[in-house]
Formats: structure tokens, sequence, C-alpha cells
């Protein structure tokens, strides 16, 4: 400890003090929610602690780790998987691969659960296709039993792998000169490189996306709660919504919150002193072509997350929105589409900008300082939303009242307090982005940017952020597709008459009306996909020109 | 890469990113003006009554809409589950927005009602439009609609003289033939609060003990998935509400409505304590600063035309007792209440919630 | 230690073509860690420290530096020695944990002092050049410039890219040039803001070595032109030789040597600084009355008088006389040895292992008959003539005074 103090004394000295100064502030503010959670832990137990601890605790942790290792696995193995085959292979459609992998990430998890649940149902259209196909009757109900652990954690998977998928894909992008040419130069196989070469290389994207999938398993209440699982999260529900204890409520999330933490914290330590930079742009590599049988398996390898994670959800939900859609659409939808783009448009932009300084000052100040500040504002992911209102709640109301002595409530129940709640949500999708960009650019060019005399504001503008375009905007797209789906925060803290699509099509399925809920569910879908798609165009025209 | 196109690559990206970054600016712009202008909406001041509701259907949405165009007083809304609309309310405290709490069960009406987050009002017109027992007797909250929770079986395979009460779901004969959803529904938890009342605890964890032992698997998905499995023949007999069948009869799904034709509804304990019946029900907030609104809101609600679209909308049992129910639900017939305090469902509530973890009932 | 005054005409190739910096520029030679500051001094570096987090070994400990203004100053040593560490240290990349340094005078990194590297006034070219992908080779150049007036601006860079022989090629991007475009793009760039220390880390390392030859001589050509300040971290022998004043070796984190080229050649002060300044013989050996007892035999030299124990000869491949017959008949004395006493008495029989053309002159392997069981092995540089092949037998003798002895004792019989 005291080595490590003395080694850092003179860092500290030479900190960037504007940078430091404003990431931390930044820090403070994100987790104030976050302390009010923490704190909770040492508040004394509520009256449903002691039933939650000894009766249901065991369980809810078994269901938990069984669901974030199926849905980890799989989504490791698709996200890492197709990343590897849509930037060192060559096969038919490859190009469309590229982008529409992505896709699956539009969909709630939530929805997804829903969907599935409604097509194997026994009024479902797989049902009726079957009974239409061997002519049975109408009486000839089959009963699949899907409302499973197994089948929630793989659809957990299927629709969280774009994780992983976007945050490799860009690392095996920018790195693929050198290493894997050179690896291959030697004479390694493909499979050989993928797992010597390419994983290893791959890792801190790797985990950076796993971490994201992770939380997001962690966090979700809707599709849990649907299937019937109990977990840690529907534990948190249980002790506040049944049992009216929020102290308990808060307190588990608390729990949870230090899970994660010491999880992130391992990672970090167990990196250690290995360094992934990378310097120099990648230029394109040489793809494998892939023939006749291999290039038929990379393509259904392909197409599986797609269809599962993207095509059967909205498929079912076409159908659904087909059959609903006149009584249900009306000129309201119009309105909760201008709600949903602009609150996600601009929580986006804030949340990278937020991102981009914690990350650049985490860059420049040379301390392990501001990075494990960054890491305490990434804990706001892994925590179910509905918790995090409550501290949002407590700290914007803090806020209000001193400024008003508790008379009135100024952000409270404005949009403001809303976007602060989703920066504090969110701000982990943002920063893992961002960072992986710089890691990508290397710290040369900043650094020569130093030495030539420009100051760190002007290195950002000048050099680092026109390097970082595609990370930026990538962070952007993931954060803007987040908000657009997010619910329990938006429903909480939102303002009076204010409603979105997600909050629309949640409302209508939490009251069993999922075919009616679905033209709202599609189009947040839908605005999530455009988004996807234009950002893919943009890239790829510029990279074509 | 040859090298005039790579001078093309690098022409198109910065002209690309001035572009870009125009665009950006634009968007930021836009977006800023359409924040300020989202957060419009007056709370305060002016003709208003803020309403923070846990029910989410439509027809509430147009019940309001005809509510201002009768009285020209503004509803604003907020939608979220009663608990989280409690924990913001109890947060605001004195500073509170919030007019109007409207919940989907009586249970969190008065858990609302003894933090003391509701203030106690009277009308001559909202006591003659409620029923005594689904009120507060102090007049913290009313009953808005009653939902029955009933047994719903298949025509073919089960002979509804052997399923008269609640008890009969514990008994050996019904083993494997039971569906029910989670324990983590409040319509679960009030049921068994309500019995918890009428037998006892012990009483009631032998039921929930026999329950669990029939199930024909494992809770899952909601009570119209409960009766769909009927249907399908997973289980004979399913614990739900009555509008949930009643909308999949009324389902524009020819898949539903036949599905629906298999099965019949049974209302349970008619010879003993009576059917459990629930109310969704609203009241004024301790903090309101709109108190008069707030009740001329309540006394439209319980009122003849805002019970008429309660029921056709829902398919749910008006409070008042003249307003006609539809035809499902008169097809269905009269049938006999549990009339025990409805305010003994949020006091149990916790209570209740122990025994189903107790038993295993998820 | 300085005894050794023999000033030898035969050197190896890497010497030919020095190019020699202008006198006045050259300061004298100071020892590592003098206590006295000269105001001349541009930069200065007292007990510099860094460890890097993460690791236990410190990357540089105990660096004592000062560099005169106009010097230029070699660093060399193994990869992983610190080299890149001090500059990236004087860069202000990177931040000591003790010591203190000192840009013409004023404090830059210290217990009180610190100044980011934008506020330096120091120019760097990178290993990898470090070029903005995104900026034109002129922009890159004029990336440093920007407080300076457009007109201004524009007229340095177009010098400067004349400076460095790229004129017409500023539209150009980083990916459009070659890899010596770039190095010299960098090099203008740092160049540019007319800094008052150039820092180069490892220039050529990028480079195919026809191209390191060209940029070296123009380097050094630039060198002398703007008198800069400067410090080159390079691997190689040869390229420090060929544009240093001044080279510090240095080896695990510390400075083992900090002298002129032609020094450390002649003089080097321990095996590591003799190895890594061209190919060398280490002998052990015994101090006798008037020399020393190694194991190819006695060698004459006055500066064995005062020693004793076992200690280290170096004798560089052209320290040998070399006679084609036991009579001492010379068929090729390595060097010009002249009159030198001693010289054209028989060595010792020796059998030619191994023959490498090597520019004029050719280096051989001999093994030398001991009388222990292997022999010993030597490294000699002869003449073209006598023509010489593998098995000959020759006769080796060292030539007296050419030998130079290493610091520190050797443990143990000879």
């Amino acid at each position: 400890m005291e080595v490590a103090l003395r080694r850092w004394l003179p860092a500290v000295r030479a900190l960037p003090v504007g940078w430091t100064a404003a990431a931390l502030l930044l820090v403070a503010l994100l987790t104030v929610p976050l302390a009010v959670v923490a704190v909770g832990a040492f508040a004394p137990a509520g009256e449903a602690w002691g039933h939650v601890a000894t009766t249901l605790l065991p369980e809810y942790l078994l269901h938990t780790l069984i669901l974030a290792l199926g849905a980890g696995g799989l989504a490791l193995v698709l996200g890492v998987g197709t990343a590897w085959l849509v930037t060192m292979c060559d096969f038919p459609l490859r190009g469309f691969f590229h982008w529409a992998l992505v896709l699956p990430l539009a969909v709630p998890a939530y929805m997804a659960a829903y969907t599935y649940a409604g097509m194997l149902d026994v009024t479902g259209p797989v049902q009726r296709l079957v009974r239409w196909l061997t002519g049975a009757g109408p009486d000839a109900f089959l009963y699949w039993n899907v409302m499973r652990i197994e089948v929630l954690a793989l659809i957990f998977g299927f629709v969280l792998y774009p994780y992983i998928f976007l945050l490799t894909r860009a690392l095996f992008e920018g790195r693929s000169g050198r290493a894997l040419e050179a690896a291959r130069i030697m004479g390694r196989g493909p499979w050989s490189i993928f797992l010597r070469i390419a994983l290893p290389l791959a890792r801190p994207a790797v985990v950076a996306g796993l971490a994201l999938v992770l939380m997001e398993v962690l966090n979700d209440y809707g599709a849990v709660a649907y299937y019937g699982v109990t977990t840690f999260t529907t534990g948190i529900f249980r002790s506040w919504f049944a049992m009216g204890d929020l102290d308990t409520a808060i307190r588990l999330s608390a729990i949870l919150m230090l899970v994660v933490l010491v999880v992130l914290g391992m990672e970090r330590w167990q990196r250690g002193a290995a360094r992934y930079d990378e310097a120099g742009g990648g230029r394109p590599v040489t793809r494998y072509r892939l023939r006749g049988g291999a290039a038929a398996a990379a393509v259904v390898f392909c197409f599986l997350p797609l269809v599962m994670g993207f095509l059967l959800p909205v498929g079912q939900l076409g159908l659904w929105t087909a059959r609903t859609a006149p009584a249900v659409v009306d000129l309201s939808f119009l309105r909760m589409a201008l709600n949903s783009f602009v609150l996600a448009s601009g929580a986006a932009a804030l949340c990278v900008g937020v991102a981009v300084v914690l990350a650049y000052a985490g860059r420049i100040d040379r301390t392990p300082l501001t990075s494990s500040a960054a890491k305490l504002a990434m804990l706001g992911y892994s925590i179910p939303g509905a918790v995090i209102a409550v501290g949002v709640m407590v700290a914007v109301l803090g806020v209000d009242r001193a400024l008003t002595g508790g008379t009135a409530l100024i952000l409270t129940g404005g949009l403001g307090a809303l976007v602060f709640a989703y920066l504090v949500r969110f701000m982990a999708v943002g920063y893992l982005s961002v960072e992986a960009g710089f890691t990508r650019i290397g710290a040369n060019l900043g650094s020569a940017s130093r030495t030539l005399g420009a100051s760190p504001l002007r290195t950002l503008f000048r050099i680092e952020l026109p390097l970082l375009r595609r990370a930026v905007l990538a962070a952007g797209v993931l954060v803007f597709i987040d908000v657009l789906k997010e619910l329990p925060l938006t429903l909480i803290l939102r303002p009076f008459n204010f409603d979105t699509l997600a909050t629309r099509a949640f409302e209508l399925a939490s009251i069993e009306q999922v075919p009616q809920s679905a033209p709202a569910a599609l189009l947040v879908i839908g605005a999530a996909a455009v988004v996807v798609a234009v950002l893919h165009r943009t890239f790829s025209l510029e990279a074509r020109q | 890469m040859n090298v005039l196109t790579g001078r093309a690559i690098r022409r198109g990206g910065r002209a690309g990113l001035r572009r870009r970054r125009s665009l950006v600016g634009l968007f930021l712009l836009v977006a800023a003006a359409g924040l300020a202008a989202c957060a419009g909406g007056d709370t305060g001041g002016g003709d208003v009554v803020n309403v923070y509701s846990h029910r989410h259907y439509e027809a509430d949405r147009e019940i309001f809409r005809r509510f201002t165009a009768a009285t020209g007083i503004e509803v604003n809304v907020v939608t979220a589950s009663a608990d989280e609309l409690i924990t913001r309310l109890r947060n605001e405290g004195a500073a509170s927005p919030a007019d109007v709490l409207i919940t989907v069960d009586a249970g969190r009406l008065h858990r609302a009602a003894e933090e003391g987050l509701l203030q106690p009002v009277r009308s001559s017109d909202l006591e003659a439009n409620v029923p005594a027992r689904f009120r507060d007797p102090a007049g913290h909250w009313y009953g808005l609609t009653q939902r029955a929770r009933v047994l719903v079986y298949h025509r073919d395979r089960v002979d509804p003289s052997t399923l008269t009460s609640y008890g009969d779901l514990a008994s050996p004969e019904w083993s494997g033939r039971v569906l029910v959803r989670s324990s983590s529904n409040v319509y679960n938890q009030s049921l068994l609060a309500g019995l918890i009342a009428r037998d006892g605890l012990e009483a009631a964890e032998r039921w929930a003990t026999g329950v669990v032992a029939n199930l024909a698997r494992a809770p899952r998905g909601g009570d119209t998935d409960q009766i769909k499995l009927v249907a399908a023949g997973v289980g004979d007999v399913a614990l739900v509400n009555t509008y949930y069948l009643a909308r999949l009869a009324g389902s524009s799904d020819p898949e539903d409505r036949r599905a629906a034709e298999r099965l019949a509804v049974r209302f349970p304990d008619q010879s003993g304590g009576g059917t459990h019946v629930n109310v969704s029900g609203a009241g004024v907030t301790a903090s309101s600063r709109n108190v008069e609104n707030a009740v001329r809101l309540l006394e439209y609600l319980t009122g003849d035309e805002a019970q008429r679209l309660f029921a056709e909308a829902n398919q749910e049992y008006p409070v008042k007792p003249d307003v006609p129910w539809t035809s499902i639900l008169e097809e269905w017939g009269e049938f006999r209440a549990d009339t025990a305090d409805l305010s003994v469902l949020g006091a149990l509530n916790a209570e209740a919630v122990r025994l189903f973890d107790r038993v295993g009932w998820r | 230690m300085r005894g050794a005054t023999t000033v030898n005409d035969s050197v190896p190739d890497g010497f030919d073509g020095v190019t020699v910096a202008d006198p006045a520029r050259r300061t004298t030679c100071r020892g590592a860690g003098s206590a006295t500051a000269p105001s001349n001094d541009m930069l200065r570096l007292d007990g510099v420290a860094k460890t890097y987090s993460g690791t236990s070994a410190a990357a540089v400990s105990g660096i004592d530096l000062s560099v005169a203004d106009g010097e230029v100053l070699g660093l060399v040593g193994e990869s992983g020695c610190g080299k890149s560490t001090l500059l990236r240290l004087v860069a202000g990349l990177e931040v000591p944990d003790r010591g203190a340094i000192r840009l013409a005078g004023q404090p830059v990194a210290g217990p009180r002092a610190w100044t980011p590297p934008e506020r330096r006034g120091v120019g760097m070219v990178f290993q990898d050049f470090a070029l903005f992908p995104h900026l034109s080779a002129a922009s890159n150049i004029m990336y440093g410039l920007f407080s300076m007036p457009r007109v201004e601006r524009l007229a340095r860079t177009d010098r400067i890219l004349d400076l460095v022989g790229l004129s017409g090629l500023g539209s150009r991007f980083p990916h459009q040039l070659s890899g010596g475009q770039q190095q010299r793009v960098a090099l203008a760039r740092a160049l540019a803001p007319e800094p008052r220390v150039l820092l180069m880390d490892e220039p050529f390392s990028n480079l195919d070595s026809a191209l390191k030859r060209g940029l070296r001589a123009e380097l050094a050509e630039i060198l002398g032109r703007t008198g800069i300040t400067a410090i080159l971290v390079v691997h190689d022998a040869e390229d420090v030789m060929a544009l240093a004043d001044r080279v510090a070796v240095m080896r695990a984190g510390r400075i083992r040597q900090i002298e002129s080229p032609d020094f450390l050649y002649q003089q080097p002060r321990d095996e590591y600084v003799a190895r890594f300044f061209g190919e060398t013989n280490i002998l052990h050996a015994r101090p006798r009355e008037g020399g020393f007892e190694t194991a190819i035999g006695f060698i004459p030299c006055a500066m064995a008088a005062g020693r004793s124990g076992t200690v280290r000869l170096c004798l560089r491949p052209e320290h040998f006389h070399l006679s084609i017959d036991a009579n001492g008949n010379a068929g090729g004395c390595a060097s010009g040895c002249g009159d030198v006493p001693g010289c054209g008495k028989a060595g010792r029989p020796a059998v030619v292992r191994h023959v490498r053309q090597s520019g004029l002159h050719r280096r051989i392997v001999l093994m030398v008959e001991t009388g222990s069981p292997g022999g010993a092995s030597l490294t000699v540089d002869v003449g073209p003539e006598p023509h010489l092949v593998e098995g000959d037998t020759v006769y080796v003798q060292p030539k007296p005074g050419c030998l130079h002895v290493l610091q520190g004792e050797v443990a143990g019989e000879v």
C-alpha cells in the first residue's frame, strides 16, 4: 500500500486537474443515486429480509446463476463466432450479416419472451400450422412447456449477443492487420488463429460485451416474472411490491451491486499488466474464402441468431399487429414516437458525451483514479431500473428540497430527472464502447499531439474524436436503442401524460393484452432497426467511396 | 490499396465528417427543443387533477377524456405499478403534484392510507355510488370496479358439481389438474389474504399446500395463459379473474374464441363464505392541492357513465349497483361474494406472501 | 585505465563515413552525474526513477544525466533496458516516481514541479511515427503550429517539407507515403514547432537497411544544420556512432557508461558495453610482472602493474598480430604493428575455423591451443593477404598495448 502510494503521489501531482475534476464530478453526480442504494444496505433490515434471506435466497441465486451462465455462454458463442465470420471470412451474404446481426439488440428481452410464449401457445401460429398440416381437429392441442428457465436463458442469449458481436467485431476489424496476418503467415490454420490469437486479442472487447450481457440478464424483471422464474431481481421486487418492504429491496440491490463491482474488479485485476493497445490503423485483411459446406455452415451460423433473436419475434409481432392495429393504433402513436425518439437521442448524446469525458480523463491521468471512479458509474447497469428510479428520486428530490425548501418540485417529475436517470442507468454502455474505441486508437497519437503543444482538450477534438467517431456513434446507437426500449425508469419518473412507445407496449402487455401491445413494440424495434441500418450505411459508404 | 482510391476515401471521409458534424448539431438542437416542448404540460395551477394510476387500460384514457369534456378539468396521468407510485408519493411528500392514486387492488390502497399518503374525503355522490363494503369507512379510498377470482374449467372433462369451492383445488382428486399463476401476482396474494382472514392462517396454509401439490405445472405466465392451458388440456381447472375469460371470449382472434367456448366459469364458495372479490379503487392523496377536482373525478369515475365504460371495455363488474353488466357477465349470472372488510387484504398481504414462499408456491 | 592512448587507424566498417559534427557543438565529456550543472545544460536529470504500476522492477532508476545545448545524445541498450521510458519521461508522457528533470534550467518534473508535455517545448518522433492518419502530411506538420498566423504557418510548413526533402508531397495522407517518407514527415512534424529538445524513439527501426543508411546521413545533416539538442534512442551501434556526440549505454534501467562513441569503443567500462559496440574478445587474465598471463599466452602490458586477482581483458578483433609460420613471418599483421615491441615473435598456434568477408577486411574465427581441452576461440581481423581457408594453421599474438582492462574483478582462476 505504502509503495503504491509513493508511486502514485508524483502522478497525482501531474494530474490534468481540469479533466480529473470534471470526470470525478460527473462520477459523483452519477453515483449519488447508487450511493442511496448502497447506503440502504446498512440500514436496519426490514421485516422481509429474514424471510427472503432464509427461504428464498438460495433458489434465487441458483436461478440467477443458471440464467447468467446459459445466456452468457450462448451470447459468447454467437457474438464472438459471428464477429469472427463477418470480419475474417468471405461467404455469401457476409455484407448483409455484417450489420444485420446487430438487429436483435432492438428487441427488448421481455418482448422476445412474450412472443416466444405466444408463438408456441396453444392458439399460437405454430400449433395452428401443425394442426393444419396434420389435419388434426381443432381440439388436438399440443402442449409444449416453453416457459422454462432454459428457454429463457436461450432467449436472453439470442437477443443480447449483439453487445459482444458489436464490440468484438470492431476489435477484429481494428487490429485485424498485423497479429492475425502474422499468425496466418506462420502457417496457422483458421481455427488455431481464432482460438490462440484472435480470442485472446479480443478479450477486452469480449469481456466488455459479456459484462453488458450479464448485467442485462441480472436486471431483467419483465421476462423472468412472466416465465415464472425466480431470480435475484424477482426477489428484490417481491420484497418491495408484495411485502411492501422497500428497505429489503434496496438491501438486495446493494448486494447485487457489490457482486458486480467485485466481478468488474476481478477482471481488471486479472487482466493485469497485459496491454491491448494497438498502434497504427488497421487495413482490411485478406479474408478466408469459404466454399461449399463451410460457406453454408457460416451462413447458417449467422442466420440462426438473426432468425431467433429478430425475425421470429418480429414476425410474431407482425401477425399480432395485423390483427390488432386497426383497433389500437391512433394519432397518439405519432406523439409517442416523437417522445421516444427525442428522449432516446437526447439521452444518447448526453451519455456518450459524458462517457467520452470519463474515458478521456482516465486515459490521460496516468493513475487508476479516474478509471476506477468510472467503474463505479457503470454499476447502474446491473441493478434493476426500478431500484435506480428510487435512488434517482431521492437524489433529485434532495436537490429540489435544497432549492425550494420542500415546497415545490422543480426537477422531480421532469424530463431532466428522467434523462439523468438514463445516464445513471446506461453509462456502462456508453463508457465501455468509448473506452474500447480509445484502446483501439492506441496511446501514441494522443502523446504525439501533446508533444506538439496541443492541450488535452485540443488533442481530444482534433485527434482522438475524429479517429473515435465510429466508436462514439456506435456507443450512441447502443444507448439510443437501450433508452428506446427502457421501461421501469421511464414508467416511474416520467412527467404527467408522457407516453413513449415502450411504455405503451408494456402497459398493454402487463394487462395481458400482448397482441394489442404489438404495434407499439414493433415501432420500437423498427425505429432501432432503422438507426442501426442508417449507421451501417454511413460507415460502408465512407469505406467504399 | 490504390493510391488514388485511398485519397478519395480520405476526401470523402473529411467531407462526410463536416456534413455529419452539422447534422449532429442540428440533431442536438432539435433534441433540446423537443425535450423542452415535451416537458410542457401544466400540472400546477388551473383546473387540473393529477392522477397516479396503476390501471393501464385504454378505456381509462377515454373515461378521463370524457370527464374533461364534461367538467373542463384537465386530467394529467402517470401510470406505473402501484408500489412504484406509492414510493414516488412517499418520497415527494407534501410537495407531490399527485391528487389521486388509482390502484388495481384494495390492499395497496389500504397500505397507502396506513402510511398517511391518502386523505379522507366525503361526498354524498360517492357514498351513494359506492356500496359501503367497497370503500374505506373513513373515506380514504373508494372502489371503482370489482374483480372476482373464480374457477375456469373445461366443459368436457369436469363435472361442475365436483367443483364448488376454493377448497376443492386442494383435495387429492384434483391432483395434477390445477393451473394457477405465480404468487408474485397481486390477485393471488389478495385471495390468500382473504382466505387467511376468513379461515385462519393454518387452514389457509393447508389449502395452499394442497393446491401446490395438485398443480399441473409450476406457476408461470398470466391468467390468460392458464385459461388457454385448460382449453389445451394441460390442466382441467384454472384459478383466474373473470375478465380474462370474458376478454378471450370476445377476442378478435377466432382461435381464442374457439378456446373460450370449451370453457365455463364456476363461482366458488357460493354456499360458504362467498367468492373472493377485490376492487380496483382510488383515493385522494394527502398532499393534493386540487382536492375539489379530485373528488369530482372520483364522483365521475363511480358514476353511471364511467361505470358502464369500465364494464364494457374491460369486462369488469361495476361497483355501482344499478349499472348494467355486460352480456357475458350477465350470462355467467349473479353470484355471492365474500363480504369481508377489504382493508384486511392489505393488512395480511405480506403474511400471505410469506405463506406462499413457505409452501413453495412460486 | 585511461592510459591506453593507442589510436587505431584501422577502424571497423561502421566508423567509415562518420559525419563529424561541428566541433563547436561538441562539448567536453562529462561523467554521468557531475556535481555542478554548467549553465549551457539544455536538459538535466537528477536521480530520476520510474516503475510502472503492475511491475516490480524499475523501468529506470538513479538516472543522472545532462545534455548540453546543441548536443546530440544517443541512448543505447538491449530492448527493455529503459531507453524509451527515459525518453517518455523527458517528453512528459510519464511522471517520474523520484528525481527531477530540468529543461533549460527550469524544473519540469520533480518533487514540486510538473509541466505537462504540451508546455515543455520538446518534440518527439515516435517509433511507429504516430502520424495522424486523418490529416495530410502538411496538416500533420502544421498541427503543432496552431498558435501561429496562417501565412507564417504555411510558409514554415513549406520550408520544413523542403528541409526533409518532401516538397510537393504535403497533400498526401500518411498511408499514401512510403515508410521512409512517413519517417521524414514524423521528423518534420516534430521539428516544425522548433522544440528546445528533439527526442527520437528508434527512428530507423521501421525502415529497411538501404533506406536507413540514406536517412541516417540526412538526419545527421539536419541535426547539424538545425543545431538542435537531441536524444536518440537507437539499438544499433552503427546508427548511434554515426549520429551522436555522446552515447549513454543503458542496462536494466540504469546508465552503465556515458562517453563519446570513440571512447566507448576503445575503453568500454564492462563486457556489456564492450559487446554492444562491435565484436570483441574477452579474455580472463592474471596480472604478472610486466604483463598479463592469459589462456593464449603472456601479454606484456604496463597496465598489469599494481593489479591482483583475475581481470578481464577486452581485445578487439583488430588487436591481434597473425603470422603464418612459427618464426613470426608476418603474413598479415592484423593492424600495422610497425615497431611495437614484441611484434614479430611467433604467437600461439591456432586453427582457422571460419572466414567471413567483411568489407576490405576478413574476419576469422580461430581456435587457439591453450593446453586445456577445447582451446579458446578468438575473433581476429586480417587484411586481404594471405589467403586463409578453414583448417589452416596460423600463429596468433595480441598486440601489446592494444588491450583494455574491463572494470570489476573476476572470481576464480584463469
